[in-house]
């Protein structure tokens, strides 16, 4: 990547330390924490609220900074741990530093791992807030010492849409520049849905975004089709789906009228279909079927001003379409350091970008995540 | 458009007639025939098997055919019936002719309406291969002296294999130039699944394509992401596509396109423009070490050997993914006469070719259609 070009990856992760949350949690939940323990055969175990994941399989979380490793090297094995496979950089704020210095990029937008798991099995609303608000203590803390580089993102949790307002307004003050919540909600309610109105008031307000990223997910939201799609090769591909639905709920229930100023942040589910759902949304708008949602204007004139989404840098359709969406739209980002991306994302990066305009590139190497979090 | 463009409709659509099953269903299940009845309140009902349809509500038969009506004519009426609301060409051959000259159209790919309505809740697998070989007959007889220009497909059933092979083998013989199935399948089995290969192999023998096109589902099937949006037909709408796509990728998932390498695809009324992304993360993710699927070659190589996709002609996004994609991929659709979809297709339609590269535009407008079915 030239170096007149200012990199920023939107959307890397930190393995959070296992002892997070029993730190960083109030006194009252401690015995409620998220834990790593070992089992009677000596593989590692995720534990909420004193029971162990289902999701998490034992041995699971040595995989979660596999990145660029080997089936082989994945497989649960007692000697694997989740802190002894962390690669360089994932675990610790200087060494992320260093790594970001030695790939050329300027900054990383910060999200985390155990944090997008525990969701998905903790139905207890007030625990997941408060699982949120110890994430979030920690992630400004973990970012403190380098805030021009590593930026830190709050996680909410949508069950309690006051209190996610509140803790977004905390979070903001103590240095966390947006928010990100789940695709799913645990109340169902859909994310465009009224009652999650403050949150968004409050993203307006404080002039920050609000991003939807994926995370393991309550079984049943979206594999009903067929038997046996949890184990089903190349249905990952369904991630697109995933986001897609949050985000039309925005359409659905005319949130970009009442909050203007709203900027919506899509994340890791691919970027090149965004042309495709504008047109699929518009399509429905310019029908009878567009008098039944509130909307002053057709969706693609609110995606071109008050949404971005980030790609995968092996995204060749990308560039394809960029010029359709609007250069202004994209991020790249590297999911660094997890297993479900391929680990040479810099070199993706460079094929991505490579049939694009100069304006383009500077756009979507860098340039929107600075503008949109307003780094 | 130039005038001496050749146009073809991939995916237009006829009403059937409403004795249409009384006609050619065989006399073992004459009884328990499709029948348009009306209710107390004079509203019109579809019935199967002798049990009023729940998918379809009293008195909105008749909004099948109303592409480009407004709302208040798309209300629930005993006045507006299913044979007084069709528009001209969606029911006689001969209107359907001279519609397509007024258009400039060449020849159309036809489908069905209430064919696409009560497979999902028609769960009697006997009954289910009887109603498609009823519409098979009548749809060939339609057809046959339209001079070719209007090309009948069959439609199959999946929950009997034996019969899917054996009834395809029948109507190809009787004028069909290709077969779909529904996105879903009471079995819940996926599409790519082996227990399907009979059916494959036999589209393969006769080198007709197999299309996935969808139709009313299981309620069952349903994302049951969110809650509330029951009634959100916009949203409902845009996510339509989903069960397609889905279908669609586990023909991926099973390595069907190794076992059939002569087999073509097609995927209809989905929309386009996300096969890019779809692309992009198949091949993404089987580079990834875990569950990997039983293919030789990256999935996009299949995609660009023996799948093709029919587009919406509003989708703009085509015009750059085409080149990425490759032009031969892409069919473009009217609908017609679909209450989901405008009225200005071919209006759209010019929109598009007009952003396209010469060679591309005469690809999508015909030609691939035309040598896919080999017309």
């Amino acid at each position: 990547m030239p170096s007149k070009e200012i990199v920023v990856d939107a959307d890397g992760h930190i393995l959070e330390p296992p002892d997070l949350w029993e730190k960083y949690l109030e006194e009252k939940y401690q015995p409620r924490s998220i834990k790593v323990v070992t089992n009677d055969k000596g593989l590692e175990c995720l534990q909420y609220d004193g029971k162990s994941s289902q999701m998490a399989q034992p041995g699971f979380l040595a995989a979660l900074g596999g990145m660029g490793k080997e089936q082989d090297q994945l497989r649960p094995a007692a000697e694997r741990t989740y802190v002894g496979c962390a690669p360089f950089g994932s675990m610790d704020a200087k060494e992320r530093v260093e790594l970001l210095d030695k790939e050329n990029l300027a900054k990383a937008v910060l999200y985390p791992t155990l944090g997008i798991l525990w969701e998905a099995e903790v139905e207890d609303v007030e625990l997941s807030q408060a699982y949120c608000r110890a994430y979030n203590r920690w992630i400004a803390d973990f970012c403190r010492p380098y805030s021009d580089r590593l930026i830190p993102i709050a996680h909410l949790s949508l069950g309690d849409p006051q209190a996610a307002a509140i803790e977004l307004e905390r979070a903001v003050k103590d240095g966390c520049r947006g928010a990100f919540v789940a695709p799913f909600t645990i109340t169902h309610k859909p994310h465009g849905h009224p009652d999650h109105d403050p949150v968004f008031a409050m993203c307006e307000k404080l002039d920050v975004p609000f991003a939807i990223h994926p995370t393991f997910e309550p079984k049943g939201l979206n594999r009903a089709r067929f038997h046996g799609m949890e184990r089903m090769p190349l249905l990952g591909v369904m991630a697109s789906q995933i986001l897609q639905q949050p985000l039309s709920t925005f359409f659905q229930y005319g949130v970009f009228d009442k909050f203007p100023k709203l900027r919506v942040v899509i994340l890791e589910s691919g970027s090149s279909w965004l042309g495709f759902w504008m047109d699929r949304m518009d399509e429905g708008y310019e029908t009878w079927i567009g008098g039944t949602i509130p909307l002053k204007h057709k969706p693609s004139e609110y995606v071109r001003k008050q949404v971005w989404i980030s790609g995968d840098p092996d995204e060749q359709a990308t560039a394809y379409v960029i010029d359709y969406v609007g250069r202004d739209r994209f991020f790249w980002a590297s999911d660094f350091p997890h297993p479900d991306h391929g680990g040479k994302y810099l070199d993706a990066l460079e094929r991505m970008v490579k049939p694009m305009s100069p304006e383009s590139r500077r756009a979507i190497v860098g340039q929107n995540v600075l503008d949109c979090y307003k780094l | 458009m130039p005038g001496n463009q050749l146009i073809i409709d991939a995916d237009g659509h006829i009403l059937e007639p409403v004795d249409m099953w009384d006609k050619y269903l065989e006399d073992k299940y004459r009884a328990r025939g499709i029948k348009i009845k009306r209710d107390d309140n004079g509203m019109e009902i579809l019935e199967y098997d002798g049990k009023p349809a729940q998918m379809i509500r009293p008195g909105v038969l008749h909004t099948v055919g109303g592409m480009g009506r407004k709302a208040e004519e798309l209300k629930p009426s005993p006045e507006r019936t299913y044979v007084n609301s069709a528009p001209f060409g969606s029911m006689d051959m001969k209107e359907r002719l001279t519609l397509l000259d007024r258009e400039g159209i060449d020849k159309a790919i036809l489908y069905p309406t209430i064919g696409l309505l009560w497979e999902a809740e028609v769960e009697d697998a006997e009954l289910s291969q009887a109603y498609c070989r009823a519409y098979n007959r009548w749809i060939a007889d339609f057809c046959r002296d339209s001079g070719g220009r209007l090309i009948p497909i069959a439609h199959l059933s999946m929950a009997d294999v034996p019969a899917a092979c054996a009834e395809l083998d029948r109507a190809v013989k009787d004028g069909c130039k290709g077969a779909f199935v529904a996105p879903f399948n009471h079995q819940r089995k996926a599409h790519g699944h082996p227990d399907f290969d009979p059916l494959f192999a036999k589209f393969q023998e006769l080198d007709v394509p197999y299309g996935i096109h969808p139709t009313f589902e299981p309620t069952t099937l349903a994302s049951r992401r969110f809650q509330g949006l029951g009634t959100s037909i916009w949203y409902h709408q845009v996510t339509a596509c989903y069960g397609a796509q889905i279908a669609f990728t586990t023909l991926f998932s099973f390595g069907v396109f190794d076992k059939f390498p002569k087999l073509k695809v097609v995927v209809l009324e989905s929309g386009a423009g996300w096969i890019g992304y779809w692309v992009d993360r198949m091949d993404a993710l089987y580079e990834v070490p875990l569950n990997r699927p039983p293919l030789k070659n990256y999935p996009s190589h299949y995609i660009r050997t023996q799948c093709w996709i029919s587009a919406d002609p509003d989708e703009r996004a085509l015009a750059g993914l085409s080149k990425f994609i490759g032009a031969d991929r892409f069919f473009w659709a009217s609908d017609f006469p679909h209450l989901d979809h405008g009225r200005e297709y071919m209006h759209e339609l010019k929109g598009l070719l007009a952003e396209m590269p010469a060679d591309a535009a005469a690809k999508l407008a015909g030609q691939n259609v035309a040598g896919l079915y080999k017309l």
